[in-house]
């Protein structure tokens, strides 16, 4: 055994740990110099498995010397469980080492210490390390460097922070060659592009390796489903009057973890549970990401000291952290994947060789297929994929701007690195120019716009920012994560509560009460970006609602649910499916259910106008671009103008006029050829590549979302992304940022990919069309969805006029 | 329709679509929230906008010009985005080389750290029956128009159907300009009472909505 390994067998053997085989594989391949990804699930010492050989070498260095590891986490709740394990193993084997933490919750006292001298291991977050590359010395600070950890990379690897954290390595890399590159991440579907993605090109000599662990965790599934069908709602996704069944579950375990999908689901639940079970008082929580920082951290310390009983939270709890004591885990609604209904899973019984214990709780009728499917992907063990994204000009350009405001950066020499990430190894000489160009003189100038001030080329071909007022600005813009316009709220005291979106508090009145954190409050004032509250004893008041955030099926759990719903054909008694008898019966009644060779399309009249409804099953995603496809097929043949709703079940067309489906069928609706064509004209004519240019616009800084509690003085440059995006499409279409939010509509938001096979299948279907009286129960979801678009090819004035007549 | 026609406090006014008014009696064109030089602002800031976008404003401003000849022109507020710019040069000589009398209310956004020999600028000014000011103002029995809210309308229709557009909204005692220049936000307005009036623009035409 080499000394190494005694030092760190020893210490386990005191905890009563056994190393695992990924453990001491990793450790060997680390010592070796190697990078890689350790594939290991939460609960499995995955921490344990790079933390000591990344220490060793490092055991005996002096309090003086710099950050030697980086530890990137995607979420800011998992620093503090990391610090606490690191400091543990490091206290235990009394070594000299610190470890600290820098992210958005970092108090400005710490950051000034950082300012001097950073930890020997630094845990951060993508955002707060591309901020800590875009501070003075950043180079000399990280000369040291000798290993950077992403941890739960499959969070990150399908998002934009995926990006940016590959930007970040590669300058990191660009400093130093000796550095290790290492991933940990849960079991997702392409594990292998998963680490060549955040390897990128660096290390030539193919040392890497993926090591995984052989840990399995037995996970049951219970759906917590009234036996009746008829006391289910239909619709909606609430589903609070089902309370009662999660009563017995809360009760006999020890301590409750219940995900709901939405911030304001969780806010609502949390208020039922309590006026269901009042002695919960005080022994009950609810963490979500629009809470303030202090109450998220208390929840996280209390969960971790036993001290609470149930907490009810949104994703903002998903991930890793290890909170031995939880012992059931409740999830209301559907999670819409596997993989991250595993993952929920996995956060009880977390002790290896423990069973972990999920109940579901659909919320509505229909969801009950997706219980039945849910269960059937977990005992197959099959996961999804996460696509990483490419050629992210906005992240780029932010990236540029935070190395010009630190030290200033030379073109060849970022070039030449950013074309080893996996994002940027196709980019174009002409983009990368007209991204340099961009940020030096502008935008399409003809003349060379001398009013432009953003970054400087210096004489020595530096290209830096010199503009103290840009460095200040672009420092609070960092971060790839964009939401609504936050309003902060206050209490009249001061003391922060938490934030909310404007569009929510701009339809609330000075007086109305809403339910906030658990709490009523009651709006005394909104003023400069802040909402001033008064805590309301009264029991009623508007739910604080989020806009972002709507998941879509996987293409596998599509499947799974299409299987399911075939069945409903043939009832049977599965547990899960029974209830579920008495609403397929009702379906049958209205409607039909479709069989495996069929597809089926409902038309019905309502006083809203005419509806007709499509069932495809593929998926919120593909339905949306079926959607918009479909929609623009059919205005192709006449003008009419349609609002569109969708849901993971199907889509519905709504118009002011019946729709007659034999008239349009046979105009090869569902072809698949001029596929690309038709999807680029639906979009143009659509809100989609609108919606994605918002996210653009903000991370490439074309929109300031103002600095905080400085909001009035930048009032000269906020603008909207609408009107940005339409200056862009009226005189600059070619702008790359512009046509990035084309871009990613098509590869990110409508996966052609799976739209073809969709229309394949569906091509080979008997199309069955039922005009119905009333709404089926399959329909009820989709028609009752409040997000809509719309399309249209009607003249725009013929639709004012049309419009009009009805106020008369 | 290009034009509507309506009668406040007795005098003949002409609501045209691209977002301004003709007042016959005093040949005034009125218009307000231009926000001249705000494409130039956001370029000097650091933030790359195409720069021909900023031109659109002023062509529209002329072919008006030419086809009413007013004697007079009231700006009622923000007809500046910011602090002066290079695109203030050309409406400024514009402004010089014609004989139309121009009356600026300042606005919020007008930061005139610039000298502007060619416009008469007020906080508000009276000319009977109306008192014309930058922010909705309420004095009794005066009758009040102005700028500043940059009103649009929803226009809901069966089908789950919504346009938003801008428009003129008319109440008992005041009228809401739209915002004239063509890079700027919109804030919605509600009929309140059963006599307001709103009348909504589209790219080529003015509408009456019924109450």
């Amino acid at each position: 055994m080499s000394d190494f390994e005694s030092w760190v067998t020893n210490w386990m053997n005191k905890k009563n740990w056994k190393p695992q085989k990924f453990q001491s594989d990793t450790w060997k391949a680390v010592l070796s110099g190697y990078s890689g990804l350790v594939n290991a699930p939460t609960g499995s010492g995955k921490t344990l498995s790079l933390l000591p050989p990344i220490l060793w070498p490092n055991k005996d260095c002096s309090l003086k010397t710099n950050v030697f590891c980086i530890w990137i986490t995607p979420l800011r709740s998992l620093s503090q469980q990391i610090r606490i394990s690191m400091e543990e193993f490091i206290d235990d084997n009394n070594l000299n080492l610190t470890v600290g933490i820098r992210n958005g919750d970092t108090p400005q006292k710490i950051r000034n210490l950082q300012r001097k001298k950073l930890p020997h291991i630094l845990i951060t977050t993508p955002e707060s390390l591309q901020l800590l590359i875009s501070s003075k010395d950043w180079v000399k600070k990280f000369s040291f460097l000798q290993a950077v950890v992403v941890d739960e990379w499959h969070e990150l690897i399908g998002s934009k922070r995926g990006v940016q954290t590959e930007l970040c390595i590669a300058a990191l890399q660009n400093l130093t060659s000796k550095i290790s590159i290492w991933g940990i991440s849960a079991t997702i579907g392409n594990l292998k592009e998963a680490m060549s993605v955040l390897l990128g090109d660096f290390n030539k000599n193919e040392k890497r390796v993926l090591i995984k662990s052989n840990f399995k965790k037995k996970i049951t599934v219970h759906s917590i489903a009234p036996k009746e069908i008829k006391q289910m709602p239909w619709r909606g996704h609430l589903g609070t009057n089902l309370i009662r069944y999660l009563t017995p579950v809360i009760n006999k375990s020890q301590s409750t973890l219940i995900f709901t999908n939405t911030r304001s689901q969780c806010e609502l639940w949390y208020q039922k549970i309590l006026a269901e079970i009042p002695e919960l008082a005080g022994n009950m929580a609810m963490h979500h990401g629009s809470i303030s920082k202090e109450i998220r951290i208390w929840v996280e310390d209390s969960l971790r000291n036993n001290q609470l009983k149930v907490v009810v939270c949104t994703s903002s709890l998903d991930l890793g952290v290890d909170f031995h004591p939880v012992e059931s885990i409740i999830q209301i609604g559907g999670p819409k994947g596997v993989a991250r209904f595993i993952q929920r899973a996995g956060r009880s019984g977390h002790q290896p060789n423990k069973e972990s214990k999920i109940y579901f709780l659909p919320t509505h009728a229909i969801e009950l297929i997706e219980c039945s499917a849910l269960n059937k992907a977990v005992q197959q063990e099959y996961v999804e994929q996460r696509t990483p994204y490419i050629l992210c000009f906005d992240v780029l350009i932010q990236f540029l701007i935070s190395l010009a405001v630190s030290e200033g950066f030379y073109p060849n020499n970022v070039l030449n690195y950013i074309k080893k990430t996996h994002a940027f190894s196709l980019i174009t000489l002409q983009e990368w120019e007209w991204v340099l160009k961009n940020i030096t003189i502008g935008s399409n100038s003809l003349k060379a716009y001398n009013e432009y001030k953003k970054v400087d080329i210096l004489e020595s071909g530096l290209f830096k920012v010199n503009s103290r007022l840009i460095a200040m600005r672009h420092r609070l813009q960092i971060g790839t994560i964009v939401s609504d316009e936050q309003l902060q709220i206050k209490l009249i005291n001061g003391k922060r509560i938490g934030v909310i979106e404007e569009w929510f508090i701009s339809k609330l009145k000075k007086g109305e009460v809403f339910l906030f954190g658990g709490q009523f409050y009651k709006i005394f004032q909104i003023k400069n970006m802040e909402v001033l509250v008064k805590k309301s004893k009264s029991k009623k008041g508007k739910v604080v609602s989020w806009m972002g955030g709507r998941m879509s099926f996987s293409s596998y759990m599509s499947e799974l649910l299409r299987n399911e719903l075939y069945e409903l054909n043939n009832p049977q008694s599965n547990k899960d499916i029974s209830p579920l008898n008495y609403l397929a019966k009702i379906q049958f009644q209205i409607s039909t259910i479709p069989k495996e060779n069929e597809f089926l399309i409902e038309s019905f009249e309502t006083k809203e106008g005419f509806h007709t409804v499509f069932y495809p099953f593929e998926g919120r995603f593909v339905h949306e671009a079926l959607s918009h496809l479909i929609a623009y097929r059919i205005s192709l043949l006449k003008p009419v103008t349609f609002s569109l709703a969708y849901n993971d079940y199907g889509f519905e067309l709504l118009s002011d006029e019946f729709l007659n489906i034999e008239n349009v069928l046979d105009n090869n609706l569902w072809d698949e050829s001029y596929l690309f064509e038709d999807l680029n004209q639906s979009i143009n004519t659509s809100e989609m590549a609108r919606r994605k240019f918002r996210d653009i616009a903000v991370i490439s800084g074309l929109i300031f979302a103002g600095m905080p509690n400085k909001r009035k003085k930048n009032k000269d440059l906020q603008s909207g992304s609408q009107l940005l995006f339409d200056v862009f499409r009226d005189y600059e279409p070619e702008n790359l940022l512009f046509k990035q939010s084309f871009s990613e509509t098509f590869e990110y938001q409508l996966e052609e990919e799976r739209l073809r096979k969709a229309l394949i299948r569906i091509q080979k279907q008997k199309l069955i069309w039922k005009k119905i009286s009333k709404p089926s129960p399959f329909s009820f979801p989709i028609i009752t969805d409040r997000l809509r678009e719309s399309l249209s090819s009607e003249q725009f004035d013929d639709r004012i006029s049309k419009m009009l007549n009805n106020y008369s | 329709m290009k034009t509507i026609e309506h009668k406040i406090k007795n005098q003949k006014i002409i609501f045209d679509y691209r977002k301004f008014l003709f007042w016959e009696k005093e040949s005034a064109l009125i218009l307000s929230d231009v926000h001249v030089g705000k494409i130039t602002h956001f370029i000097k800031n650091g933030i790359p906008l195409p720069e021909n976008s900023s031109f659109s404003n002023l062509k529209l401003f002329k072919s008006i010009i030419s086809e009413y000849q007013p004697q007079k022109v009231f700006f009622l507020g923000d007809l500046f985005h910011s602090n002066y710019n290079s695109e203030w040069d050309e409406w400024l000589s514009f402004f010089k080389n014609t004989n139309i009398k121009f009356t600026l209310i300042k606005g919020n956004h007008d930061q005139l750290n610039h000298r502007i020999e060619q416009l008469n600028i007020y906080k508000e000014f009276f000319l009977p029956p109306f008192h014309f000011s930058h922010f909705p103002e309420f004095i009794d029995g005066k009758f009040n128009i102005h700028g500043h809210i940059h009103p649009a309308y929803k226009l809901t229709g069966k089908g789950k159907q919504v346009l938003k557009l801008p428009c003129f909204h008319i109440c008992k005692n005041s009228l809401t300009l739209p915002s004239f220049g063509a890079f700027t936000g919109n804030h919605f307005v509600r009929l309140e009472n059963t006599n307001d009036q709103i009348f909504i623009l589209s790219k080529k035409q003015i509408f009456k909505i019924n109450s």
